[in-house]
């Protein structure tokens, strides 16, 4: 179990040219495009407001783009739901606390692995195999998540979304609304998970902290692709770019 | 009032709460789950009620055995509600799924009373009829049985609420549906299934109800009154906090109903839900959260 | 990570700006803007005129117009404005014409002089309501309407003084004949609805409008930006339930008997509602084209169901209000902001699944 995706086995997720908004009259994301390379942490910057967070409603299948595609390898996932995705193996790990506070860790496990539920063997392997990676979590098993400090819900957040063992993960601005500590063992975290030669799609506020774990960097500004090019490229640029975005 | 008489009452009125837990479940449910007030109800439980009454009394069945097809039944009619109304409902403003539920509501009375007329009517519970005595303090059969086939029923939905996956999944997408959503849960499936429980409990209600009690088509609102005082003392969406709820009820009715004339309980009923409303204040707290 | 301090861009998640902006954002084709005053001016134009030169039948039928008119007005400032849906039109209307039938029988008042103690009996109760339920979220509020509906049948059933479940005669001492009685009822009517007309308007346009409106859209941030939520939802409450109180006054006097089960009633608050949502909620004309909507279509189906024939039983008079459930379902589906709201403005709308 936990065995990761190596870059062979993991399709590549592909953002074709999206067109995506909330309202029929607003437009979000403006013909961006972006690829999710197997095997590497794909880091997707930007300023307040510039789309980073609605493309990857896009990606997980929250929000139904009014043009362009979703690709996972060669299939076409631009209307299939969360869900779906999760069965093809995108996982997302959303932004906030989103444990289900009056759920207790286990069941929150439980309802991570859902789509094993008619499989009672798999299911209880997977939630072990989470509980021997989070060691943490095994005493307070049967507690409910809403009494988990802000430290210990996301590594649960984590173990939730890693229970499927997923092939991409998609994860939204990991550290925000942590206390500072916290978000050192975020990013270790995510450290692992690179090392563990994950697919990643990482949308970031952090630009320091996510261009250090990144292979490959997008920056969106007004909806519109701005910039992109392996992480080398933008380590020198790092401080021009968040001050031109803060006078934005 | 003597000892006896109020053990009389107590023992009438638990059997009698446990009667209004069933009665109130089913909006409990879809108010906890679904965050949807659902204003037929009480609609729904007299039709079930009638529809009973129509197999016991006018095709001369089983009393015990027919409480089952009109659940089912009640669930049927739920599925079709759900796909017809409640989904397209259930993205629109509060006050668009409460006008769409008042309708609904009109609708079914309407039929009702169409079909019924406004007859106040009594199940014939033919063999429930007798009334057990312990020392001087009668109990009727039909209520003994009304009320343990409705705590047999909470427990039951208690046990599958908290106890299997399924369940989990009912409470998670109660507190958060994106979430669920992104688990992999049918948030869709699994809403209008619980809602068709709802609908299924509804009816339930109304075939115990009518076990101890006379109705009314067009007096159901006194049922929509009773089933939101269970619901605001006992909390959303718990079975067994809507059952001791129920009891508690049951027992303040009888109770009061010793002490003051039969009129006034309404009153004393009517005082203790407006007493619940603004101690429990369950109001701008419980906004759904949305966080993907 | 190096420790060296490092500039830190923080934000508010993009989707928030999106919604705040949408949400201020209305479009559609703008009528303009003489056209609503213009037709609510034809509407009561005519029906002042119409009462002098019509019939009897043509008259009873107009009164109803206007006693819907005066209590949906009234109804839509917390209704339709501010969006806590009230199913107890029937309370307010029956505390006024309970009111003016106790003091008509107890101290021979005559109809004008039970006009302010029936607005006063209904505002009364509507504070006792507000204060009990405005604090909690609108659902809670609307169910709560529908029981106080059914508890206020209880306790007039249970008041002696108010003639107990067998009710009250009303008498007017008048020598006035038929019609210069049913005239007197109309433009008694007529001058309210006039009245609350005018107090619609101008809550529309004012900003005790704009914070009804803040609050059917987003409470809590209504509450935040500084809206004294629960006063202003008091205050709608106790004017739409002034207007409902003298409604009724009017209504006793008119049919001359009122009694519990038929007072208080739910019927009428389909009928208010129906009336709004027809006409068009949070709308200042919506109501008075839902009256006149409404009315003609209760006539219509008062004469053509039970001409109906079902297998050759005749269909009972319940299918009347059948039709009428059946229409709020269908508005509350398709066409929310009602006959006036396709015209006037169209909401952006959400798409997300």
């Amino acid at each position: 179990m936990t065995v990761a995706q190596t870059a062979t086995t993991a399709p590549e997720l592909v953002l074709d040219d999206v067109t995506a908004g909330y309202f029929d009259h607003d437009i979000v994301l403006d013909g961006v495009s972006m690829r999710v390379t197997p095997g590497k942490v794909t880091a997707v910057l930007g300023p307040n407001g510039s789309g980073k967070s609605t493309s990857l409603r896009v990606l997980s299948g929250f929000l139904v783009p009014r043009q362009g595609a979703v690709r996972l390898g060669d299939e076409d996932i631009t209307h299939l739901s969360p869900g779906e995705r999760l069965a093809r193996g995108v996982a997302v790990l959303p932004q906030g606390r989103s444990v289900f506070p009056q759920l207790t860790i286990d069941e929150n496990l439980r309802l991570g692995a859902w789509q094993l539920r008619k499989d009672k063997a798999r299911l209880e392997d997977a939630v072990e195999a989470m509980l021997d990676r989070y060691p943490i979590l095994r005493p307070i098993r049967s507690k409910p998540a809403g009494a988990l400090s802000g430290g210990q819900a996301r590594l649960l957040e984590f173990a939730r979304t890693l229970i499927l063992d997923p092939k991409v993960l998609l994860i939204d601005e990991p550290s925000v609304g942590l206390a500072p500590v916290l978000v050192d063992e975020v990013y270790e975290e995510l450290g692992r998970l690179k090392e563990e030669g994950r697919t990643i799609l990482l949308v970031d506020q952090n630009v320091q902290a996510a261009v250090g774990l990144a292979d490959y960097v997008y920056t969106l500004a007004y909806g519109r692709n701005h910039l992109e090019g392996a992480r080398d490229q933008f380590a020198g640029e790092l401080d021009s770019l968040i001050k031109q975005w803060l006078s934005l | 009032m003597s000892w006896r008489e109020l053990a009389q009452a107590l023992i009438n009125g638990s059997l009698l709460g446990g009667v209004y837990g069933g009665v109130a479940m089913g909006l409990s449910l879809v108010l906890g789950v679904l965050r949807i007030i659902n204003l037929a109800h009480s609609a729904v439980l007299i039709f079930g009620a009638l529809v009973y009454w129509e197999l016991v009394n006018g095709l001369g069945l089983d009393p015990l055995l027919m409480i089952l097809p009109v659940a089912i039944g009640g669930y049927l009619f739920g599925l079709v509600v759900h796909r017809g109304l409640t989904q397209y409902l259930a993205r629109e403003s509060d006050s668009t799924v409460l006008l769409g539920f008042f309708g609904l509501m009109v609708v079914i009375e309407s039929i009702a009373i169409m079909i019924w007329t406004t007859d106040t009517r009594t199940v014939n519970i033919g063999y429930l009829s007798d009334v057990l005595r312990f020392g001087g303090i009668g109990v009727p059969v039909a209520r003994i049985v009304a009320a343990v086939i409705t705590v047999v029923v909470l427990v039951a939905l208690h046990l599958f609420l908290t106890r299997t996956l399924t369940g989990a999944a009912v409470r998670g997408m109660a507190e958060n549906p994106d979430v669920a959503t992104l688990v992999g849960i049918e948030v869709g499936t699994l809403s209008r299934r619980i809602f068709a429980v709802g609908i299924a409990l509804a009816a339930f209600g109304g075939t115990v109800l009518s076990l101890v009690q006379s109705f009314n088509p067009q007096e159901h609102v006194r049922w929509l009154a009773w089933a939101f005082l269970v619901v605001i003392l006992g909390g959303l969406g718990s079975a067994m906090r809507t059952l001791v709820a129920g009891v508690f009820v049951g027992i303040f009715e009888t109770v009061v109903g010793l002490l003051v004339p039969f009129q006034y309980t309404y009153l004393a009923l009517y005082a203790l839900l407006a007493i619940a409303l603004l101690v429990r204040n369950e109001g701008l707290g419980a906004v759904r959260l949305r966080t993907i | 990570m190096s420790a060296e301090p490092e500039p830190k861009v923080t934000e508010a998640p993009v989707e928030d700006i999106a919604l705040a902006g949408a949400r201020a954002t209305y479009r559609g084709k703008k009528l303009p803007a003489w056209v609503m005053p213009v037709i609510a001016l034809v509407i009561l134009g005519a029906l002042g005129v119409l009462g002098l030169v019509t019939d009897m039948g043509m008259l009873t039928t107009l009164t109803s117009v206007l006693f819907y008119m005066v209590i949906a007005q009234g109804w839509n400032l917390l209704g339709g404005y501010g969006g806590y849906l009230n199913f107890g039109a029937a309370i307010f209307a029956g505390s006024g014409a309970y009111a003016a039938a106790w003091l008509s029988n107890e101290f021979g008042w005559s109809m004008w002089q039970t006009f302010l103690p029936a607005a006063i009996a209904a505002v009364l109760v509507s504070l006792v309501l507000g204060y009990a339920t405005l604090r909690l979220r609108s659902h809670y509020f609307a169910i709560f309407t529908i029981v106080f509906t059914f508890l206020a049948m209880v306790i007039v059933k249970n008041t002696p003084a108010l003639g107990g479940s067998l009710g009250l005669y009303v008498f007017l001492d008048t020598d006035l004949d038929a019609r210069g009685l049913a005239l007197l009822f109309y433009y008694s009517l007529f001058g309210f609805a006039v009245l609350a007309t005018v107090v619609a308007y101008f809550v529309d346009h004012s900003n005790f409008g704009y914070a009804l409106r803040a609050i059917s859209e987003d409470e809590p941030a209504a509450q935040v930006l500084g809206v004294k939520t629960v006063s202003v939802k008091l205050r709608a409450l106790v004017i739409g339930a002034a207007f409902g109180g003298v409604a009724g006054s009017v209504y006793a006097f008119q049919t001359g008997y009122i009694e519990p089960a038929g007072t208080f009633s739910l019927d009428l608050a389909l009928d208010i509602v129906l009336v709004c949502v027809i006409g068009g909620l949070a709308t200042w004309v919506g109501p008075m084209i839902g009256a006149v909507i409404v009315v003609v279509l209760e006539q219509w189906l008062r004469v053509f169901v039970p001409r109906l024939e079902f297998f050759g039983v005749g269909v009972p008079a319940e299918a009347n209000r059948l039709v009428l459930g059946i229409l709020l379902i269908v508005f509350a589906l398709f066409i929310r902001r009602g006959i006036v709201g396709l015209f006037v403005e169209r909401r952006g709308r959400r798409i997300t699944v």
